[in-house]
Parts: structure tokens; sequence; C-alpha cells
């Protein structure tokens, strides 16, 4: 845009200046007249410019040559060209006069230019050329010419007195050249003699100056041998030094052509990573969906399993007399509204204490099932609903399957846990009755440990050490083992 | 490929010479195999050997045309190969007429030929400017078979040699004009002289005319006629007449000189322009032929050869340095774009590229 601009205003620029050329055009002719200077090689020191007035006598006092260099110089203001000097001679030996010559350089377009006045030209010029007319010319010249006789024969006479004293002149002046010559022819012979002595010391140092331009030359050819040198060995410098920028070049070529392969493969590597990046998250994808299938999946068989499980228990026809005696023995080691956590039993069982007189938080994973039963029911995992429970805050702790609980977390870390969370003297009872979460864990195939399946085997020691005080065995009538303690006081 | 230059006469240094040898130069650095023909000129092989090449289908004919030359017809006609014209354009006549009777007629023929080569449905026309291009689309050529392509010059060479000093040397205080090209009557050398007669008159009288040029012997007529002119105006010592100048001295006289002036009422590029804008010498010319588009807004360029404008012309470039700048950037920009060797020589290849 700018760049346009520029140009815009430039060309507006150079139509400003044509007009205003135009303008200077209109007035150039009403300038003054220059006078043309002449080129230093031109200029004739006898042309005096400046001056516009002649007598006739001013132009026609000089002869032949001199007489038409003096009228160019007059009149036309400059030297006359060979061929103008020869032409006017010729015109004067053809027998014309000087006022006619004259009067054909005033006259001429040159001459009317420069415009220079010669007094009493005019008339003469005018009889010159009237003297040329035919006939008419004639009529006019032989009476002038007869009427001029006695003049011309006095001009005669006054010639040949002045052609006299001329030939006089001339032959005095003859006989001074001679004398002259005489002299000169002298002088000339000592200056041969004085030649020839000058000329011998010329030579001698001529010679001595041709030994020294020799020896000056041989100088200048062993300069210009170790020049030669010096170029050839640059020569071949340059030559190492292009083959070594060729190489260069070539090796530089092929690792731009290695470099571009490198990039071709590089572009390769770039687009399978991004397609085995898109691979891969489909994959995650489908495995979340497996995964999520599979969860389901489970969910769905347990919970079957769990409603199978829980029929049979309420076909058990023992159970009822069992978790009466033991509720009976729990409820004599614990408080009165005791608050009681109980976890891997039925809901059944928590309804038995709740009966005693117990406050109970019956918690179970497969919450659903127990809901119903109106009970304060926690929807978790067993052994995290414990570790969320206060230090100490706890009256009791039942579980009639307690190796349900072993099955998801080591029996030691749910005896530490349970020791934190019941204050002193609370009562901790753990059974091995099969509650339906067992049933449900047989039929899935989650078998148990050997020693956590083992709770008959387990021994007060082992409760002793886990911070539990009056470990006792309170097995069911029907031999199902059960374990009744308190926690020691701190 | 295979490509022949045909022209009449190969000259070492005219317009017509040059473009046909830069062309070859430029054609063998793609990779073609070049070959010039002419009927003399060194480096030129003799017109019969061109049928080896024009009978290959494959092979290009390139036909220098600048003036009427029957077997140039001749050649175009028998070749069996694709044809290229390159028109630089022919005289008319007509400026001919008072001078020489013989080149009138040569003149004339040229004109007739161009009739003559439209007819022979060449593949190519290419012309050294739009002024030329004129001639073919008159005859009823197609126009995308006509294209514009300027003259090959050495005007790199020109910008490199070093100028002669003594040229330089006798530069003086007035203006010095410059006039390049061969004294014929097209080039208008009589408006000149009246023009810088009236600078000598009523500008500067101390100026000088630098005329390069060669005359012609077969324009005897003309030349006395200039003489007459030069005498009558009295301008013999303030032109100087500069014949068979070598480059070096070219560059020195343009150098030197305060304008190139141009008063040529024909011509179909005119190549000292184009070294007048490479040396960065203002042009002064007149609207005639080519001259505008080769100069294209880089000189002043008049509809009229009067000569107080040119006169008024010169005396403001000498006083503008502005304009001096402006016309010398534009220039250098316009050789730059249009006219510099690189640039020519990718046209001439997309035109042989885009040859059927």
């Amino acid at each position: 845009m700018s760049k346009h601009s520029s140009v815009e205003k430039s060309d507006a620029l150079i139509e400003r200046v044509r007009g205003e050329i135009r303008a200077q055009a209109a007035t150039l002719r009403e300038r003054p007249l220059l006078e043309r200077e002449m080129p230093p090689a031109a200029r004739d020191e006898r042309i005096d410019r400046a001056r516009l007035a002649y007598r006739i006598g001013d132009l026609t006092d000089a002869h032949h040559q001199a007489f038409v260099e003096q009228a160019f110089h007059a009149l036309l203001k400059r030297a006359p060209t060979p061929a103008e000097t020869d032409a006017h001679l010729a015109l004067l030996a053809a027998g014309a006069t000087k006022a006619e010559a004259l009067g054909n350089l005033r006259w001429s377009p040159e001459g009317r230019a420069i415009g220079a006045h010669v007094a009493g030209l005019a008339p003469r010029y005018a009889m010159a050329k009237l003297r040329r007319v035919p006939l008419l010319g004639y009529l006019v010249d032989v009476p002038l010419n007869l009427a001029a006789l006695p003049a011309l024969a006095r001009h005669q006479r006054a010639s040949d007195a002045m052609f006299a004293a001329g030939n006089a002149a001339a032959a005095q002046s003859d006989r001074a050249f001679v004398a002259r010559i005489e002299a000169l022819d002298a002088r000339n012979a000592q200056a041969l003699e004085h030649q020839s002595r000058e000329q011998a010391t010329l030579a001698h140092e001529l010679r001595e100056q041709d030994a020294r331009a020799h020896q000056r030359i041989d100088d200048l050819h062993a300069f210009a041998h170790e020049l030669a040198v010096a170029r050839d060995a640059l020569t071949r410098t340059l030559g190492e030094v292009g083959d070594s920028l060729r190489s260069r070049i070539e090796t530089l070529e092929g690792t731009s052509a290695n470099m571009i392969g490198r990039f071709d493969e590089l572009e390769f590597i770039r687009q399978r990573f991004y397609a085995i990046n898109h691979w891969t998250h489909h994959l995650e994808q489908a495995f979340a969906r497996i995964e999520g299938a599979a969860t389901q999946n489970n969910a769905t068989r347990r919970q079957r399993a769990l409603q199978l499980a829980e029929a049979e228990v309420v076909g058990d026809a023992a159970r009822a007399a069992r978790n009466a005696a033991w509720a009976k023995a729990f409820r004599a080691d614990a408080v009165d509204a005791a608050q009681v956590f109980v976890c891997a039993s039925g809901v059944d069982w928590s309804h038995e204490l709740a009966s005693l007189g117990c406050r109970v938080v019956h918690v179970d994973a497969d919450a659903g099932a127990a809901r119903a039963n109106g009970i304060d029911v926690e929807s978790a995992d067993a052994f995290e609903a414990l570790r969320r429970c206060a230090d100490a805050s706890l009256d009791g702790i039942a579980a009639l399957s307690a190796s349900h609980l072993v099955l998801a977390s080591p029996l030691l870390d749910w005896l530490g846990e349970a020791h934190r969370a019941l204050r002193p003297g609370a009562a901790l009872f753990l059974a091995d009755a099969r509650e339906a979460c067992v049933i449900a864990d047989e039929w899935l195939r989650r078998a148990l440990p050997p020693s956590a399946s083992a709770l008959a085997s387990w021994s007060p020691a082992l409760f002793t050490a886990a911070g539990f005080v009056d470990a006792r065995r309170i097995d069911a009538a029907d031999g199902t083992p059960a374990w009744l303690m308190r926690r020691a006081a701190a | 490929m295979k490509i022949a230059i045909l022209v009449a006469v190969l000259g070492e240094r005219d317009a017509v010479g040059t473009d046909a040898r830069e062309m070859a130069a430029a054609l063998a650095r793609r990779g073609h195999d070049v070959r010039l023909f002419a009927t003399a000129g060194a480096g030129a092989e003799p017109l019969d050997a061109i049928d080896e090449v024009v009978a290959d289908p494959r092979a290009v004919l390139i036909y220098h045309f600048a003036f009427g030359w029957p077997p140039g017809i001749d050649v175009l006609r028998r070749a069996r190969c694709r044809r290229v014209v390159r028109y630089h354009n022919v005289t008319p006549p007509e400026f001919f007429a008072p001078w020489s009777d013989e080149y009138e007629r040569s003149c004339r023929a040229g004109r007739d030929e161009i009739a003559t080569i439209a007819t022979l449905n060449c593949d190519s026309y290419l012309c050294a400017s739009p002024f030329n291009a004129d001639d073919f689309l008159a005859t009823g050529v197609a126009r995308e078979r006509i294209a514009v392509l300027a003259p090959f010059n050495r005007l790199d060479r020109l910008v490199e040699t070093p100028a002669a000093l003594p040229v330089l040397d006798e530069r003086q205080s007035g203006a010095t004009w410059l006039a390049v090209g061969r004294l014929a009557p097209n080039k208008a050398h009589l408006d000149l002289f009246e023009a810088f007669a009236c600078y000598l008159d009523r500008c500067e009288a101390d100026s000088r005319l630098l005329v390069v040029g060669s005359e012609d012997m077969r324009l005897e007529r003309y030349n006395a006629a200039l003489r007459e002119r030069v005498h009558a105006l009295r301008l013999e010592s303030h032109i100087h007449w500069l014949r068979d100048v070598d480059e070096s001295a070219l560059k020195a006289t343009y150098l030197s000189a305060d304008a190139l002036v141009s008063l040529s009422r024909h011509e179909g590029f005119c190549v000292p322009l184009a070294e007048a804008m490479a040396l960065g010498v203002p042009v002064v010319a007149l609207d005639a032929g080519a001259q505008a588009w080769t100069l294209c807004g880089a000189g002043l360029v008049w509809d009229s050869a009067e000569p107080a404008l040119i006169s008024a012309s010169i005396e403001r470039l000498r006083a503008d340095p502005a304009l001096r700048s402006e016309l010398r950037e534009r220039g250098f920009a316009r050789v730059a774009n249009e006219f510099s060797p690189q640039r020519l020589e990718q046209r001439l290849a997309d035109a042989i590229e885009a040859l059927p």
C-alpha cells in the first residue's frame, strides 16, 4: 500500500515538473540571445566581439589572406574555415572588389544575425552588385571608369613609385638577409662543434644508463620470476581450497540427503506413534468396558449368591438358638445401651443384639439386603468402616463369620483396629458361623486361607498379644467355635 | 533441444547481432544445443547448413527479422520444426525517401514481408516491444501467439566496464547533451541540432553535444544535409562526433552527459535508452515508436520535438537534483525489472517451453 502510494506520489511529481517545463519552454524565446562561448580551441584573441561599428577603410587596408581574415573577424566574429578562405581569395582573384567581398559577408544570414555596421559599405556594395548585372553593369562601369581615368593614372604612378621603393627596400632586405645568413652559418659551425662534444658526453652517459637499465631489467625479470612462482603457488593453493570446498560441499550434500531421509523416517515414526496412541486409547476404553462388565457381572453373581445363601441360612434350624446364646453371653460382658459394631453377620444377629438393649451399627458391603429391616445399616466394607471409627468410641464389636473378615484383611490388622476403636473393657465377639456371606464366598470359589479358617485353633495368647484379656471359647451347642474377650484397660 | 538462430548478418555490436548472440548464450546455459546461422558474421554457420536442424520436427527455429531478406522467408517456409519470429521492427521507407533510393526499397520490402511472415502461421512471434507487436496484430496474427520480449543486451558488461578517463576529463562547465545511434533519417538528428542550437542561444552558450554514431556511406545526401545544418546553426565547435567508440569510451560519454536526448521518430525498442537507465543518466525523448514503453516513466517524454521544450527539459534537469534522482531510481528499477539478462533469459525460456 505504501509502495503504491509512493509511486503515485512520484508520478504526481513528474507531472508537476512536466507542467513547469512546458511553462518554462513557452518563455524561452523571450530570453535575450546569448553570445555563444567558443571552446578554448576555437577562441581567437584577434576578434573583438564587442565592436560592431567600422569604417570601410578599417577593413580594406589589408590585402589578400589578411583581408579575408580581418573581414571574417569583424563581420562574422569568427575565423574563416579553409574552404571559406579559398572561396574569397578566388573571388578577389577573379576581379571582385573588396567592397563586394565585405558586402557578401555583411549581408549573409550569419552577418545579418551579428549586425555589424560598416560606414560607407552599403553604396559601394550596391555599386559592385550593379556592375554584376549584364549590360547595365557594363553601361554603368564604362563611364565611371572613364571618369576615373585621371585618378587611376595618378594611382598607377603612385603604384609605380611604391613598387620601385618596394624593390629598393627588398634589395636592401636581401643584402641584410645574406649578411644575417653568413653570421648564422658561423654560429651554426660553432654550435655543431659544441654539439659534437655534447653528443660524446651524452653517448657516454647513455651507455652508463643503458647498463643501469639492463641491470634494472634483469632485476625485474627476477622479480617477475618470483611473482610467477608465487602465482603458481597461489594457483595450487586455490586449487586445493577449491577441491576442499567441493569435497565439503559434496559431504554436506550427502549429509543433507541423509538428514532428509531421517526426517522422512521421523515423520513415519511420528505417524505410527500417533496411530499407536490412538489404538492404545481405544484399547484402554475397551479394557475399561470389559472391567466394568466384569465388575457388574461379579456384583450380580455375588448378589444372587447372597440371596441363595440367605435362603440356606434361614433353613439352618440351630441358628436361632445358637445366636440367642451368643447374644446373651455378649450382652453379659457389655455395658447398658452399648454401642456395638456388627459385621460379617446376618441382620437377624443385629436384631438379636438390639433386642437386648444394644445400639447396633450394622455394616455390610451388600447393604441392599439389610436396608429393609429398619436398623442402622451402613453400606461399606467392614474393615474400612472400622478404620473410620474414632478411638475408643465403641462398646463392642461382634462378627458371626470372622473367617469372612480375614478373607479381605489380615487377622492381626483386624485385631489392631478393633483394639483402637473399642473402649477399655469393651467386648469383642468372633464366631465362625456359616453366615450367608461365607456361604456365598464358598459358592463364588473364594477359598479361605487355611490359617484364617481355623478359628478353633486360635489361642488366648494370640488375643493377649493383640491387647485383649479374658479371651475364652463360647462354642455353640452344635460345636460352632466362638471367642469372647474384652479390650484390656489402658 | 536443438535450436537454430537465423539472422541475415550477425553483427558484433549492433542491436540485432547482440540480441541474437546473447539469446544463443542464454539458451545454451539452459542446456539447449544452439547454433547461429547467418550470411556473414563471426561465429555464424553458413545458411546452407541450417536445413539439417530445421528438418527436425522437435527442433526450434528463431528467425531475427529486422529488414527485408527473402532467404529468411525461404528458410521459414521450408522449416519442418517449430518456428519463432523474433521481430525487431522495420523502419518505414518514408523516412529514407528523400535521401536514399536503395534504403527506401529495402525498407519497403521489409515492411511488405511483415504480411508475408504473418501468413506463414509461425508458432510464436517474439516482439521487442508492444509497439512492434502492433505490426503483427494489424495483420491478423492471433494475440496468444504474440509475446513481448525486450532485446537481450550487454547492460551488465557496460555497467562493469571502467569508463575511459580521457573522455571524462573533457567535461566542461556547460551542459553536455548526448545522442547515441547511427546517423539515419529516422533518428532525427536534424531536430536534435535545432534543439541544441536553441539551448546554446537561450540557456548555456558553452555547452556541447556528443554525437555517438557512425555515418552510413549509402546515406551521403543525408550526411551532407547534417553537415550543412551544423554549419548553418554554427554548431561546429560545439558538436563532438564520436565514431567507432569502444565500450569504455561509450560508458564515459554516458557518465559525462547531463542527459541522453533521443528525438528519434521511429524505434522498435531503442537500446541506448536502456543503457542510459542502467548507468543512471536522465533521458529526454520523443514519444515515438517504442520509446515511451522502453522508458516507462523513467525519463521526460514529450509528444513534440519543439526546440524550446527540449531545451527547457535539459535546463530543468541541470537545475533539479531531486528530479534527476527520481528519474535515476526509476531507470534502475526499470532495468532491473524488465531488461536484466537474468529476467530476459527466464522469459525466453518460458516462451520456448510454451511452444506446442
